[in-house]
């Protein structure tokens, strides 16, 4: 068993506890456990592009120097890493390590701030997102061959969002022909729906005070989704699974919309897959219920016949 | 069809260079090739296209620019960014329009005018992520 | 006699519109073939191949190809023939591809037309008679014509290889546009600074005779003998004596305009084009010198010590032979007074490109300083207008002369170099970029130096106080625009130079409808003309930047020298024809020739001394046009006569 230091962020804990539960549950059983590191603060979300402004790199690099401390108490971690399951939480830290890397000023100048809560980052730690454990240190033989209900009959459409992939510096993944997700999907046993707005934005905030920018988003994405044959998407954000979930039962209700089709996060599915017990999904947290569906396809541990 | 008299002072010139200053990006390194805009998720909503806003900056036209909704529309979603033939950080070059604006008149949301129950449904890195990006 | 028909289907290229088969069998039927056959590629190994076999095996005599045009492949067949002792012109190529099936749709219409040329073909080839190639001699000896870059590196060239080689110039310099230049694109170097060790070569190359104020007046002869007539204005000034002191300068009462600083400084009637001309020697011009006739003055020859002037010098006719011959003679800016809303010549600060080169330029007129015309001030906003004459087919030039984009963007640059808080602004339709380095010259104008560009063309231009207002457009944002500059620089576009159409004319070598001296092909001859051993190097053929002219030069150099290299030439057979009984001496077949490869001679004929046609084979390119004016036959085509285009006709009247 190898321990990871894992970095939960903001949402794993209220809206997306389903997405945490999955993949801690799943983690133990690939033998690559997710241990929550103390001490953890948001992470700011939104990465800051401005070059002036340190206040707001300073929070991302308090959570890295407190994993590194974290990583230390660990029996069995062998790594530097800091995983993380919030593709904004991973990009965020992804490029504020990467800035720092590259610039020993601003980070003296973050450190110096950094004091009073009695931490120092001195770089020596990797973000890590929990999709690449899974494809570089898993592997998705180990995760095919821990399978115990192949996901037959689920159409996956892959929606990677942006921050999996965006900017560069913070990509997982090929930035414009990913595949990740799609070796995830097929390992689980379902089929891979491939989407060309795999990455298109769902409209992030604007939820907050432009909803219509996200209905069009979420609009353009599902059809396409639909359209291919797909019955659900996979995600990796909490934000965008909120945004698409979230909107299609809203418009739905509003226009008599199409069916929705529901949303999972990738640690569902393969809770599902692994055997997990279904309450960790927190389905009850969806506004799309994906039972129905699971239950139609024979999923949900009651077989149908 | 508009018109506008082009000058090249003091105002034009200290307002590019403060944007590039924020963003630290070039802005002359554009050649208004429009990759930005035409893989921008969000063109449809804006009244300016975004190499239109970049082109305007070159101008040094910052009351136009202001204006423009197009940085507000902006998701940061960073598709420019990684797709722009000149390595320009397109999505920070929004980032700077809109701390340029926030720096002046920090409140593009006014918070306490969001409904109470917003906080209840929304999940909290879309409030957050909102207030950083429209306050100042 | 014994014909063999051979008809390609070119992949589909004629396979798709021609019937192939269906003529192949017709061609059975016409008279004398005694095979008819059908293949993919004609021209491919293969192809061949099967026109041996049957030469060989069937004892053919004469063979018909129907496939592409003759330019294409004739000499590939001609050799196949030649190959199995056929002689070379027992061959006829139909093209039916170029003139039947690109140009048809219809597969029937197609196939009737190339059945009819086929035939005719066939009935013609009937009455070939097997022709001679002639041999001429070679002068092995070079003209190059233009001084310019392009003519010295092509006599470098051709001198290095060991040809003796005259380089013509009319004015009292060579150097051309390059020696006016500042600095040149992408690279920043200065262009004196590369280009005067070539003119220093030039001058003091062995092999390499100079002819300054110099115009070729008449051209005879052909390819490898060339005879040539060069007209040597007077200097007045003895190259040899002349030791460049200018003690002859401060004493000259007369001062005109200086054409090198494009009459932004002055110069006296005595003077040298710029510190490094070759030859490097003082001139006098004659137009403004009062000294010519010495009465009036003749204060320079007073003070000369070397006694370097001669005010007797006259022009001298040099008559000389040559194998080939190279034009260079360059380009001319387009006379942007033309376009009338850019105000140049009317509004003072509007000035252009090549004025600006002489104003950066340290060597110029206001040693380097950028200074506007008007009032000796530094410009704070100036304005590029881009296509100055380029790209208006309806009021000037159609084309796009190729260099302007850039040396707008160099002039840009520099100018920010030296003002850096000034504001440099260039108008264009498209930034057009091509060649090693320059993309990358354009960015880092606009990302180092912050040119601005704005996408628009100027609709006119005018004073404004002490300003210049611009009315424009940016069409990336849909807006006019208008705005205030100090100083406006056209992007002037290129045009043949002067005299470019009288020089081709006395080589006989066409132009194209910009002006521009026509090459033999586009694409795969772009220094030959149409003329043998006549070549073209540099912008005479159209707008070129300096590396292409450069290689083009070298280009044209390398072909002559193929020439120049030979002892001997072949000829075509293919030539016109005297039939000296019949002929009257009328001389309308003179007149005819386009090539001046007729003449009369005086013949005895029965003890009568009458006027005959001659015909120089080696000039005669063949074309038919004396057999086609001779009103009394008396002039056949070699390979086209007369009986067999009648066959032709007759064939293609059929149906």
């Amino acid at each position: 068993m190898v321990q990871y230091s894992y970095f939960p962020g903001c949402n794993l804990k209220t809206n997306a506890k389903g997405f945490e539960e999955t993949a801690i549950a799943v983690s133990k059983k690939l033998e690559a456990e997710l241990v929550e590191m103390p001490k953890w603060n948001c992470c700011g979300t939104v990465h800051t592009m401005t070059s002036d402004n340190m206040m707001r790199r300073i929070a991302p690099v308090r959570v890295l120097s407190r994993s590194k401390k974290h990583i230390d108490t660990l029996e069995e971690g062998t790594t530097k890493e800091v995983v993380t399951l919030c593709s904004m939480c991973n990009s965020t830290l992804k490029i504020v390590n990467h800035e720092v890397k590259q610039n020993h000023e601003d980070l003296e100048k973050i450190n110096y701030q950094l004091e009073e809560d009695e931490e120092c980052y001195e770089e020596d730690m990797e973000v890590k997102h929990f999709l690449e454990i899974i494809r570089d240190n898993i592997g998705y033989e180990k995760l095919s061959q821990s399978v115990v209900k192949p996901l037959e009959g689920l159409k996956i459409s892959p929606y990677y969002g942006c921050m999996l992939l965006h900017p560069d510096e913070a990509a997982i993944d090929d930035v414009e022909m990913p595949s990740v997700l799609e070796y995830l999907v097929e390992s689980l046993g379902a089929e891979v729906i491939d989407s060309p707005l795999f990455k298109f934005c769902c409209g992030s905030y604007h939820i907050v005070d432009e909803e219509q920018i996200v209905d069009t988003q979420v609009g353009k994405i599902v059809e396409a989704a639909r359209l291919r044959g797909a019955n659900a998407l996979v995600v990796a954000c909490p934000l965008c699974a909120f945004n698409i979930d979230h909107q299609q039962k809203i418009m739905k209700d509003k226009n008599h919309g199409k069916e929705p089709l529901p949303v999972f996060y990738f640690t569902q599915l393969m809770a599902l897959a692994l055997g997990v017990p279904l309450k960790t999904n927190h389905f009850e947290d969806h506004h799309i219920d994906p039972k129905p569906l699971l239950k139609e396809l024979g999923l949900t541990g009651k077989k149908k016949s | 069809m508009s018109f506008e008299y082009l000058e090249f002072g003091k105002e034009e010139k200290d307002f590019i260079e403060k944007i590039e200053e924020i963003s630290g990006q070039n802005v002359y390194s554009c050649y208004q090739c429009g990759k930005c805009s035409a893989g921008c998720a969000f063109s449809s909503s804006m009244d300016m296209t975004v190499n239109q806003l970049i082109h305007l900056i070159q101008l040094g036209q910052k009351r136009r620019v202001l204006e423009a909704n197009t940085h507000w529309v902006c998701a940061s979603c960073l598709t420019c960014t990684v797709r722009c033939p000149r390595e320009i950080d397109v999505a920070a070059l929004m980032e700077a329009v809109r701390e340029y604006h926030l720096r002046e008149e920090p409140e593009k949301i006014i918070i306490s005018e969001i409904p109470k129950k917003a906080y209840d449904k929304l999940p909290n890195i879309a409030l957050v992520s909102n207030f950083r990006k429209k306050t100042g | 006699m014994k014909i063999g028909v051979y008809v390609c289907e070119c992949g589909s290229n004629i396979a798709a519109t021609v019937d192939v088969e269906d003529i192949v069998e017709r061609a059975k039927e016409f008279p004398n073939v005694e095979v008819s056959r059908v293949y993919k590629y004609m021209c491919a190994d293969p192809g061949q191949e099967i026109i041996k076999k049957d030469i060989e095996e069937k004892g053919l005599d004469r063979i018909v190809i129907a496939a592409c045009s003759p330019r294409m492949h004739e000499p590939t067949f001609r050799a196949v023939l030649e190959d199995k002792g056929l002689n070379p012109y027992v061959l006829e190529i139909v093209n039916i591809r170029e003139q039947v099936s690109w140009v048809h749709e219809n597969k029937e219409e197609g196939t009737e037309k190339a059945a009819s040329l086929l035939k005719g073909a066939v009935l013609r080839i009937a009455l070939m008679e097997p022709l001679e190639r002639k041999k001429v001699g070679v002068t092995h000896k070079a003209l190059v014509i233009g001084g310019g870059i392009a003519g010295i590196q092509a006599s470098l060239d051709l001198a290095d290889m060991g040809f003796k080689t005259t380089l013509v110039e009319k004015t009292s310099s060579i150097g051309g546009k390059m020696a006016q230049m500042d600095k040149t694109f992408p690279t920043l170097d200065c262009s004196q600074c590369i280009l005067s060790p070539k003119m220093v070569d030039v001058g003091r190359h062995p092999n390499i005779e100079l002819l300054s104020l110099s115009e070729v007046v008449e051209v005879d002869g052909y390819v490898g003998n060339f005879k040539v007539k060069i007209k040597k204005n007077p200097r007045y000034v003895l190259e040899e004596k002349c030791t460049l002191c200018d003690d002859c300068v401060p004493v000259c009462p007369v001062i005109v305009h200086d054409e090198y600083n494009q009459g932004f400084a002055p110069r006296k009637a005595i003077y040298i084009a710029y510190p490094q001309a070759i030859p490097a020697s003082y001139v006098i011009d004659p137009d403004a010198c009062l000294g010519i006739d010495p009465l009036i003055c003749s204060k320079c020859k007073d003070v000369c010590g070397p006694e370097a002037i001669d005010f007797d010098m006259q022009p001298e006719i040099i008559e000389e032979e040559y194998g080939a011959i190279i034009i260079a003679t360059g380009y001319e800016t387009y006379p942007i007074e033309n376009i009338g809303e850019y105000g140049y010549g009317t509004i003072p600060d509007v000035i252009s490109g090549l004025d600006f080169e002489r104003i950066i330029s340290s060597g110029g007129p206001t040693g380097g300083k950028i200074l506007r015309p008007s009032d000796a001030t530094v410009p704070k906003t100036v304005v590029f207008i881009h296509c100055a004459g380029s790209r208006d087919p309806s009021k000037h030039l159609p084309y796009c002369s190729k260099v302007c984009c850039m040396y707008s963007t160099k002039h840009a640059l520099q100018y920010k170099h030296v003002v850096h808080d000034g504001t440099a602004i260039n108008f264009y339709i498209d930034i057009r970029t091509a060649g090693k380095d320059y993309e990358e010259f354009y960015q880092r104008a606009a990302e180092e130096d912050h040119v601005i560009y704005i996408r628009g063309k100027v609709s006119e231009v005018f004073q404004d106080g002490d300003k210049i207002l611009i009315k424009s457009v940016d069409t990336l944002t849909g807006e006019t625009v208008e705005l205030h500059a100090d100083l406006v620089v056209l992007a002037t576009g290129m045009v043949p130079s002067e005299g470019t159409k009288e020089m081709a004319s006395l080589l006989n070598v066409s132009v194209g409808i910009n002006g521009f001296i026509r090459e033999a092909h586009p694409k795969l001859k772009p220094v030959d003309t149409a003329i043998g051993g006549v070549f073209v190097a540099g912008t005479v053929t159209g707008p070129k930047d300096i590396p292409e002219t450069v290689s083009n030069a070298s280009g044209a150099a390398s072909r002559a020298a193929g020439i120049l290299s030979q002892d001997e030439l072949e000829i075509e057979g293919t030539v016109a024809k005297v039939e000296e009984s019949l002929c009257r001496g009328c001389g309308m077949c003179v007149e005819a020739c386009p090539y001046s490869a007729i003449e009369l001679k005086a013949v005895n004929k029965y003890g009568h001394t009458v006027q005959v046609a001659f015909v120089n084979e080696a000039l005669c390119k063949g074309c038919g046009s004396c057999a086609a004016a001779c009103l009394n036959g008396a002039i056949n085509q070699l390979g086209y006569t007369d009986g067999q285009i009648l066959e032709l006709i007759s064939a293609l009247g059929e149906q």
